[in-house]
């Protein structure tokens, strides 16, 4: 435990899940877009993290 | 990725938006939907996580390779998240599962019922009651 562990929540189910803004592209414009997590609230998202470009899902 | 985009209008009819999400430049992410040819109508959006911030909140950066470990999260309507699912590095994601996950969840939010093992959709869950302990 750390002084910090407090304000520290595991992103696991039950969490709130972390709010970001990112830049993306938008394949269907074939533009950049800037995105907000927040944007998406009254969805379900689905997040796919994964490694790299030209790999598989 | 394509394996997504072949199912995307099921997630689409779950009311389910997609998001992917790597640490590879925006730029990286046009060409790779132009280089591969299974990604020209690719209809979801490809996420740049260059400074690494959203796979560090999300405890997925695998900080040797800078890159983000194949991990999926469900996020249900109200920023809450209702699943996380982690892949091994070289075993890619069953797709139809995680769309499983998607209707179990809502099953389960709509009818208060729980979903047993290798529930299906269009199956019925099954109601808390006492009598049905010990036979799932």
């Amino acid at each position: 435990m750390n002084e910090n562990s407090q304000h520290f929540e595991v992103a696991q189910p039950d969490a709130k899940a972390p709010l970001f803004h990112a830049e993306a592209y938008n394949n269907i414009e074939k533009s950049i877009v800037e995105i907000q997590l927040k944007d998406y609230r009254g969805k379900w998202i689905v997040l796919f993290f994964y490694p790299s470009n030209f790999t598989f899902v | 990725m394509a394996a997504v985009a072949a199912v995307y209008h099921e997630f689409k009819a779950l009311n389910a938006e997609v998001l992917a999400i790597s640490t590879d430049s925006v730029y990286s992410h046009k060409v790779y939907t132009e280089v591969s040819k299974l990604l020209i109508n690719l209809p979801f959006l490809l996420v740049s996580d260059r400074t690494h911030q959203i796979s560090k909140s999300y405890q997925v950066l695998n900080e040797k390779i800078g890159a983000s470990s194949r991990t999926t999260f469900i996020i249900d309507p109200e920023g809450v998240i209702a699943a996380r699912l982690s892949n091994p590095p070289d075993v890619g994601r069953n797709i139809y599962e995680i769309l499983r996950l998607i209707a179990g969840i809502q099953h389960n939010k709509a009818t208060g019922e729980v979903i047993p093992a290798n529930w299906m959709p269009g199956q019925s869950g099954v109601k808390r009651d006492i009598k049905w302990i010990g036979r799932f």
